[in-house]
């Protein structure tokens, strides 16, 4: 093709689509950028060459740049409906709200990955621009990194995932619209929040690379990128429970979080980030740990690239994945062999260079207890990614893609992270270097008396508290809610003594008062009591965990007028509304229940089906009421789902879930919120606030500016713990329909049938003089019938739904398939006596075996697939011995060498204080003690 | 400590942060103190003069270039602003923000590009990088290493008053950190030292010496701790400002003695 046939078709296309043609060009121009930028960074450092040096910096500059003018091209054409643009098409439509339609530009494929390069762009210029001076013999590398990072994001919009691209043929008159699900006000804020935390994990490893490639291997580096770490875990956390929140008002199911794959993403490189944060500590405090340091810095940003593969490639079934795309998944393989090689290969190049400067003193140390922190943390990543992959794996060794659901996550994950909140609170009590088992017993005496004191009142006062949990494997019961709250009861009490003692010391110094006292010692000490405040949520966080442990959930059809009872809530149904206002864009039906409690109302709530006029399938929206009055309920939420409906009749089936304490997570999250600004408060803004006012009034002024924004704080976070949600064009992906088939959903009124009579006569016998039809005779017949129905419940969520919704179960997914699974168990229940616990266990028996031989086939192999939890046989018994060997060998290994190191580091110890006499420098004793002085 | 007494260290302490300001101007007084010629100062303090006039005058013209320049940006992004305004009818919505954002791109992406090439082919900058200051590589080194050990001590403290550590660990161990900490502040010092002409040397510890002896005279009961200082140091990494008042006591003290 000649130049002239060339730009010929280049000045037609720019006419077809002009938005099209500009943002393909921004790209390549984007691209050329970047490669220049890496060239010149790294060249112009290995060289020394300063100019070299500085044009790659302005290229960065220059980056960012042509990054915001894509960015604008691409919203552009999604405000205008730009339907020559193949992604325009796919992710809007004309009807959609403009935010939707802003928000689009990240809801696909392509342009999250494009919205990864601008918000990368943006973190490397301001981290570069912030420690260009600063880490001169450095910047080139970083800056070098980056680009690379980019480049390889740039190469797959180019060359496969064009955000640009257009229609071959006459583009359509309007778009598909954005997936509904994503239709939602916490998904506007919930991604960008994810990848900044993503991307910005990026910021610490190119530094680390610039210290391992320029040979700078002091702290410096690490302060620099401290505050980005920080940032990064905070909004990665903040993403993740925006994704939580997001599950829990729009799945349906009344929970946040289901370990999908997508989540198990984000969760990855959080695990690896919090490790770093706190062993980053002993490394500056101690010099010790550079190495493992660097080595978290590359496993995080490894993870955040994994994380994104994951999501994008197809490797895991998730409801939240982009879908299966080979080409992008062979390229990302490719990239991430790159970064391990150059990464690791560059670590092991600078290893003697890394050399700790000094050593364990002792096991019972601070030190030590940050390392058994950084050991469970990744272990837990590691399980996390290895249950996550668990089903490819099975399907690469025996042919059978076997389902890791959330059970078995669960067994796991709930005692290892009580074994991090124990750590939580713990960690602080100990000194550094090391603790006598005299003041050990004196730090430990208080939190462990209150720990007890809150366990004997639960599991007296509360029965409920004492239920069992099966936990890690072989059938292992504990009860984890006593005992989560017992440890939550300790780390209280160990962070309240922590602020208490240092309250207590700072006024014996200051001789202030006690506010005083106690806002000057965490603003003296910020990271050490912001971590405190943190340690705090994440203790708060675990309050609303627990709940899970006592959550209800009904499932029930009612006519209008009838009442179900629900633990202490009688709902009932009132009437159904059909919405057709806005018909051409959805239709609404909406039913009106009135609930009380106690017999005395509490709400109406009005749960919704929709059926959006480009959506196949109709979807719900659920009604959350929150109970916000102390009380033994509260932060008790109560959530219903409107599932199906009857036209004529207007009979309705719905789903109820009781979830005690949920709120806690949502106000833990304001904790950790405060903690993590005070960490990222700077010395400075610090030193301002920590001076001493000379007038009354300024001290005043100053306190109550800190209370305002503290109070300010709170309450905004609390508010959005309670936010009920609002109105808004959001809908699940469950099934209903206006039919009377529809409703033939085996729920909890089924499964309770056979036994019903039979109770309802035992009772009346027993007990006649009780009305039949008042409220205490019938929740005396749900208490009697409550084993049965459990069972049942429990056996129905150990079993798959096949339909081809990832790893939904059989009691909870509503399609056909699975009312037909669900039909054919209570058939084979029916031939069962479940009125004893022995017979509920071999019905049970009986289910699983007729169900996978149901589903055995040569395709399918064995039927295990139909299993929620992993069974512990075969190739499978890997998935249960692998935790186990690499959490135990972990802690062989971390206890072997921690006894080598303090053998040699209590010997350093001994040798040099013996050795080191500063009395016989008074001069330069002196000097030190005013530098102490000066240092708060 | 009584306020005399924080003066007096304060005023130790500016002296030892004197000690810290860049050699090159402290290499200027040395000279000038050890008695040069003073035509061949005089000449090239003019010479310096011109120089700096000639700078001047080159950072006036450059100024006015990135004046002329900043103006013609601003001009093409307003000139961009009233076109979007225009073809979308004088409307202003959220279409018409967004291209203005990108046109701000395209004019912000062209100047660095600029810039990037400008700062290849720009002479005066230098092409090498100055190598690796060594010496001032393991200051910051030492710096880090003694605030390291500092936060250390302080921790120990702390975990003593909280009651974390008993008195004879804490003092074993602060024993342990202090040791260290001096032979690093001891490192800092002989190094700069060494840095140092004989001639600033001997400056140095007079003028503190005098300082030192003019708060003596004047408040003999507080002095006894600062009798016991070293020459003053440069250790320290942050100090705080002096006091004015007692600075120019000592200076006129300085005078009246010689």
């Amino acid at each position: 093709m000649s130049l002239s046939n060339f730009f010929d078709g280049w000045l037609t296309s720019l006419a077809d689509s002009p938005i099209s043609s500009l943002g393909t060009i921004t790209l390549y121009v984007a691209f050329m950028i970047a490669a220049y930028a890496a060239a010149t960074g790294i060249v112009g450092n290995v060289q020394k060459r300063e100019r070299l040096v500085n044009s790659s910096i302005m290229a960065m500059y220059a980056l960012c740049a042509i990054m915001v003018m894509a960015s604008a091209l691409l919203v552009y054409a999604f405000v205008t409906h730009d339907y020559s643009i193949k992604y325009v098409t796919m992710y809007s439509d004309t009807a959609m709200p403009l935010v939707y339609k802003i928000c689009a530009y990240w809801g696909g494929l392509d342009g999250s990955l494009m919205f990864w390069v601008f918000l990368l762009s943006v973190f490397s210029t301001i981290a570069v621009w912030g420690n260009a001076r600063r880490h001169k013999d450095m910047i080139g590398f970083v800056v070098g990194t980056i680009a690379i990072v980019q480049l390889f994001f740039l190469a797959l919009l180019i060359f496969s995932k064009n955000p640009f691209a257009t229609w071959l043929t006459e583009p359509p008159l309007d778009g598909k619209g954005l997936n509904p699900l994503l239709q939602n006000y916490w998904m506007v804020i919930h991604p960008p929040s994810l990848y900044i935390g993503f991307v910005s994990a990026t910021i610490p490893f190119a530094f680390g690379m610039g210290a391992l490639a320029s040979g700078r291997l002091d702290n410096q580096w690490m302060k620099s990128v401290r505050s980005w770490t920080f940032l990064c875990w905070f909004f990665l956390s903040f993403g993740l429970l925006l994704g939580g929140r997001w599950a829990y008002e729009e799945l349906g199911w009344g929970g946040y979080w289901a370990w999908d794959p997508v989540e198990n993403a984000g969760l990855l490189p959080w695990f690896t980030m919090t490790a770093f944060l706190h062993s980053v500590i002993i490394q500056e405090q101690r010099g010790m740990l550079r190495v493992w340091n660097m080595a978290l810095v590359i496993i995080t940003f490894f993870l955040t690239i994994f994380g994104t593969f994951m999501t994008r490639s197809g490797i895991v079934q998730s409801v939240h994945a982009f879908g299966e795309d080979n080409e992008l998944a062979l390229l990302f393989v490719l990239f991430m062999a790159f970064i391990i090689i150059c990464s690791v290969g560059m670590l092991i190049w600078r290893m003697p260079y890394l050399k700790a400067k000094n050593q364990f003193e002792s096991l019972i140390s601070r030190e030590f207890a940050f390392l058994l922190n950084n050991w469970v943390l990744l272990g837990s990543a590691f399980f996390v990614l290895f249950a996550t992959l668990f089903p490819t794996l099975s399907e690469a060794l025996n042919g059978e893609r076997i389902t890791v659901g959330p059970p078995f996550f669960n067994k796991w994950m709930i005692p290892t992270g009580l074994v991090l909140l124990f750590l939580a609170g713990a960690t602080p009590l100990l000194a550094w270097r090391r603790t006598t088992r005299k003041r050990l017993a004196a730090q430990f005496a208080v939190p462990l008396g209150i720990m007890v004191v809150v366990v004997a009142a639960l599991a007296i006062g509360v029965p409920r508290t004492r239920v069992m949990t099966p936990i890690l494997a072989g059938g292992f019961k504990m009860p984890m809610a006593l005992i989560n709250f017992a440890i939550i009861a300790f780390v209280f009490g160990s962070i309240g003594q922590e602020f208490w003692g240092g309250m207590r010391v700072r006024m014996r110094q200051t001789g202030g008062d006690a506010f005083t006292s106690l806002i000057g010692i965490i603003m003296a000490k910020r990271r050490k009591y912001g971590g405190y405040i943190i340690h705090l949520g994440i203790a708060v966080m675990f309050i609303g965990f627990s709940g899970k442990c006592f959550e209800v959930e009904r499932n029930f059809t009612l006519s209008p007028g009838e009442t179900h009872l629900v633990r202490d809530y009688s709902v009932t149904y009132d009437r159904l509304e059909i919405d057709d206002t806005n018909s051409d864009h959805v239709m609404r039906w909406i039913a009106h229940l009135d609930v009380s409690k106690d017999d005395s109302f509490l709400a109406h709530m009005a749960p919704e089906v929709r059926n959006y006029t480009k959506e196949e399938q109709p979807t719900h929206e659920v009604a959350i009421e929150s109970n916000i009055t102390p009380g033994e309920d509260f932060f008790e939420d109560l959530y219903l789902v409107f599932n199906s409906f009857d036209r004529e009749s207007q009979v309705a089936s719905f789903s109820v879930y009781v979830n005690p304490l949920i709120n806690w997570v949502w106000l833990g999250f304001g904790f950790l919120a405060i903690g993590t600004l005070f960490c990222l408060v700077r010395e400075d803004w610090a030193s301002t606030l920590s001076q001493r006012r000379k007038t009354r009034a300024g001290r005043g002024t100053q306190t109550l500016l800190i209370l305002v924004a503290v109070g300010a704080t709170l309450f905004g976070l609390t508010a959005l713990a309670d936010a009920q949600p609002v109105e808004h064009d959001n809908v699940s992906k469950h099934q209903a329909s206006g039919s009377a088939a529809a409703l033939n959903r085996e729920n909890d009124t089924a499964l309770m049938a056979p036994y019903k009579a039979k109770v309802v006569e035992e009772l009346r016998a027993a007990q006649p003089d009780l009305d039949p039809t008042s409220t205490k005779f019938q929740r005396a017949v749900q208490k009697k019938l409550e084993p049965i129905v459990e069972s049942n419940r429990q056996l129905m969520k150990d079993l798959i739904c096949l339909c081809g919704c990832p790893r939904e179960s059989l009691y909870h997914c509503k399609c056909g398939n699975a009312a037909q699974e669900r039909g054919i168990i209570l058939g084979i229940l029916a031939n069962h006596d479940l009125s004893t616990g022995s017979g509920r266990d071999a019905a049970r028996d009986d289910v699983i075996a007729q169900m996978m031989a149901r589903h055995a086939s040569k395709e399918d192999g064995s039927g295990e697939h139909v299993l929620m939890v992993v069974p512990d046989e075969g190739y499978n018994k890997l998935a249960w011995a692998v935790p186990y060997l690499g959490f135990a060998g972990a802690l062989i290994l971390i206890l072997a060498v921690s006894r080598r190191w303090v053998r040699s580091g209590h010997g350093d110890l001994v040798a040099v204080s013996d050795s080191a006499d500063p009395l016989e420098d008074e001069d330069y004793s002196d000097i030190l003690d005013d530098e102490l002085r000066e240092t708060d | 400590m009584t306020n005399s007494e924080k003066q007096t260290k304060n005023m130790a302490k500016g002296k030892r942060r004197d000690n810290a300001i860049p050699k090159a101007q402290v290499v200027t007084d040395g000279d000038a103190a050890g008695g040069k010629n003073i035509s061949e100062a005089a000449d090239a303090k003019s010479t310096d003069a011109k120089s700096t006039d000639a700078k001047s005058t080159n950072a006036g013209i450059a100024a006015d270039g990135n004046a002329i320049w900043q103006l013609g940006f601003l001009a093409l992004l307003v000139m961009g602003m009233v076109f979007s305004l225009q073809i979308n009818s004088w409307h202003f919505t959220v279409p018409v923000v967004v291209l203005w954002l990108g046109w701000a791109g395209v004019l912000a992406t062209v100047a660095l590009i600029w810039k990037a090439g400008l700062s290849i082919a720009t002479e005066g900058v230098g092409d090498r990088m100055a190598p690796l200051d060594v010496s001032e590589a393991r200051r910051h080194e030492l710096n880090a290493e003694k605030k390291s050990l500092i936060q250390a001590i302080k921790e120990i403290e702390f975990d003593r008053d909280l009651g974390k550590m008993s008195d004879e660990d804490a003092t074993e161990m602060m024993k342990f950190y202090r040791g260290r900490a001096i032979e690093v502040i001891k490192e800092l010092d002989g190094q700069l030292d060494e840095e140092l002409s004989v001639d600033e040397r001997v400056k140095r510890d007079l003028e503190a010496r005098m300082a030192v002896a003019v708060q003596s005279r004047k408040r003999p009961v507080k002095s006894t701790a600062v009798k016991k200082k070293p020459a003053p140091t440069n250790s320290k990494s942050q100090a705080s400002d002096p006091d004015e008042e007692t600075e120019k006591s000592v200076d006129s003290d300085v005078k009246e003695s010689a």
